[in-house]
């Protein structure tokens, strides 16, 4: 029997934003700052998708979460087409990779089990947009705290695809640890450092637009690298 | 190498012995209902929906009872009165009840599932009876009933873009078997509706003769796509599906079953994922059961990739119902589980009224936006009486 079991598709999409403190520090060159940026990109992607390709505003479900010390659920999964006010982020101070990872695996779950009772549900993807290694406290939030957190958001079933994008100061390394791979290849990307964080926004946001648009068009994960970002080995 | 030999049943490489006539040019013939007569070519108007609603409508009939206490009620009023307005009452709940079912329904329908968002619809640069947004038609082949119908998806309705699917059904050259084809032209490639349409014709011509199996029949029909599609290759996108840039290519699924109506040996071949279901003692079998996701998810089509062509034979009879579809549909009947596929084991147990065929294919459900395209056949004349 086909998975589909005839219900409606479902694809889940959760963009998962670093609102934390070196996001919104004030430039010298009184440029927006990369929260700035990031919050007209996140409003820009949902009115986009809706009035897009209505296939794709029909299938594609869009949760927006936001990180730092807090992780807050600012929009609910929601189609596009549904989609009638997207609430703006709000800055944070630390970066907690241990509490973001937890919250998107009960945020999943949940989401998982409503959409089911409807929808033939695809394998989520998150987005997970950060510029800033984990920092907690007094202290570098070491790997082995959230890595196991991170895995069991790799492994709950459909086993989402995550989709690292970093830039600033985070390390590769951390990147390839967050991200899991597709066909082979690690869903990593670095900005270069000559990129503006504003361009690698910018980039983010159409990669994303095109991922959706393009995995719900073909029915299946294809997710693009945002321009002036490094795919990482 | 397999080989799809029936009793009697053997195919033939190519096109040239077929049964002489039609011409090269696609003819959609549409015909209102199903009949004996030969179908109206080309001016008969096939909508969407049905037409006038078919709701039921209450009417309630308040009949004074005899007068008993005086005539009046507790109130002191006539109990005429009373009656009326308790009468009244029961009518405009009887409307709010129906207001509500119309709200949630589709032409009378539950449902399947949430709904499409509404659309505006473009034609594909024009209008024209030879290659239709939605084709339908229904009859006879010897003694087996057809349905046959086409309807544009929403995607390509949106976009202005044609119907890539295509459906062909015919008697053999010999009158022993009806060949019938169902083609999917693929989305990501250019004039795929041409593709699919050549494939159809060229299935349904093949001479069932000799026996070379069903390998050199779709190499055959791939030959014919190949030559008719030649002066699409190498074009750069154009109007047509802004995303398409290979050349053109289809998917294409063959059925054949016994013309006489009687107990047999039908016979399934399939290259890409057009799916065909047999309907037999009240469930559905797929034919071709999923055997995984290609990278990419894309399918093997023709005329370049012959590598994954599947067959299977099935006991053919009457009672049985064979329907050969595209994607567009045969998703939602999940693999004959799904809540559509179990609604049409009583509404398709015999064959429909055309308009009640072209409803069920037209079914409201989001996210189903491709092309639809069903062929169902049944054993034995079910149309020999239809107004």
């Amino acid at each position: 029997m086909r998975s589909a079991n005839g219900r409606p598709r479902a694809f889940p999409f959760y963009i998962v934003c670093d609102v934390s403190h070196s996001m919104h520090t004030a430039r010298e060159d009184g440029r927006p700052t990369p929260f700035e940026v990031l919050s007209n990109c996140v409003g820009e992607l949902l009115f986009e998708l809706e009035a897009g390709d209505p296939g794709v505003s029909e299938a594609a479900h869009v949760a927006v979460v936001s990180f730092s010390d807090k992780v807050e659920l600012v929009l609910p999964l929601t189609r596009p087409c549904d989609a009638i006010r997207v609430p703006a982020l709000r800055p944070g101070r630390q970066t907690d990779y241990l509490a973001v990872f937890r919250e998107l695996v009960k945020i999943i779950e949940k989401d998982n089990r409503k959409l089911s009772k409807q929808f033939d549900v695809r394998a989520p993807v998150v987005f997970f947009i950060t510029d800033g290694e984990p920092y907690v406290g007094e202290h570098h939030q070491d790997v082995k705290i959230w890595g196991p957190a991170r895995d069991r958001l790799a492994g709950l079933e459909p086993a989402p695809y995550i989709v690292a994008l970093g830039f600033g100061t985070v390390r590769e390394e951390t990147l390839r640890r967050v991200a899991t791979s597709l066909r082979g290849e690690v869903l990593a990307f670095a900005g270069e450092i000559a990129t503006g964080a504003a361009t690698v926004l910018h980039g983010i946001a159409q990669a994303v637009s095109d991922s959706i648009s393009a995995s719900v068009n073909r029915n299946t994960a294809v997710l693009r690298g945002p321009g002036g970002m490094r795919q990482l080995r | 190498m397999i080989r799809a030999t029936l009793a009697g049943l053997l195919l033939f490489i190519g096109t040239g012995q077929a049964v002489p006539g039609p011409s090269p040019v696609p003819s959609v013939m549409v015909s209102p209902t199903p009949g004996p007569r030969p179908p109206i070519v080309g001016t008969g108007q096939v909508r969407a929906k049905p037409g006038p609603s078919s709701e039921p409508t209450v009417t309630v009939t308040v009949t004074p009872g005899p007068r008993q206490g005086g005539g009046t009620g507790v109130l002191g009023w006539p109990m005429w009165i009373l009656s009326g307005l308790a009468g009244g009452g029961v009518v405009l709940l009887g409307q709010l009840l129906l207001g509500r079912r119309a709200r949630t329904s589709v032409g009378g329908r539950a449902p399947l599932g949430p709904l499409p968002q509404p659309l505006p619809v473009l034609l594909a640069g024009g209008a024209d009876s030879r290659a239709p947004g939605v084709a339908l038609d229904g009859g006879m082949l010897a003694q087996t009933t057809v349905r046959a119908v086409s309807i544009r998806g929403r995607r390509h309705r949106y976009r202005g873009e044609p119907l890539q699917d295509a459906y062909a059904v015919r008697l053999s050259a010999d009158g022993r078997w009806v060949i019938a084809a169902v083609a999917d032209g693929l989305g990501s490639t250019l004039h795929a509706e041409h593709a699919a349409a050549v494939a159809v014709r060229a299935a349904t011509k093949l001479s069932l003769t000799s026996d070379p199996g069903w390998h050199a029949a779709f190499a055959s029909v791939a030959g014919e796509v190949m030559r008719a599609t030649a002066r699409f290759r190498g074009q750069p996108a154009g109007r047509h599906g802004a995303g398409a840039s290979d050349p053109p290519a289809t998917t294409l699924t063959i059925g054949v079953v016994p013309a006489d109506g009687r107990r047999g040996v039908a016979a399934c071949a399939a290259i890409g994922d057009s799916p065909a279901l047999w309907l037999h003692d009240g469930m559905w079998t797929e034919i071709f059961p999923p055997e995984g996701q290609r990278p990419g998810n894309v399918t093997s089509a023709l005329p370049d990739d012959l590598g994954e062509l599947r067959e299977r034979q099935i006991d053919w009879g009457p009672g049985d119902v064979l329907i050969l579809c595209s994607d567009g549909f045969g998703t939602a009947m999940g693999g004959g589980g799904s809540t559509l596929a179990q609604r049409l084991v009583t509404s398709w147990s015999s064959p429909p009224a055309l308009r009640s065929f072209l409803r069920d294919v037209d079914f409201q459900l989001s996210t189903y936006d491709d092309d639809r395209t069903v062929l169902a056949l049944w054993a034995g004349r079910h149309d020999t009486a239809v107004l």
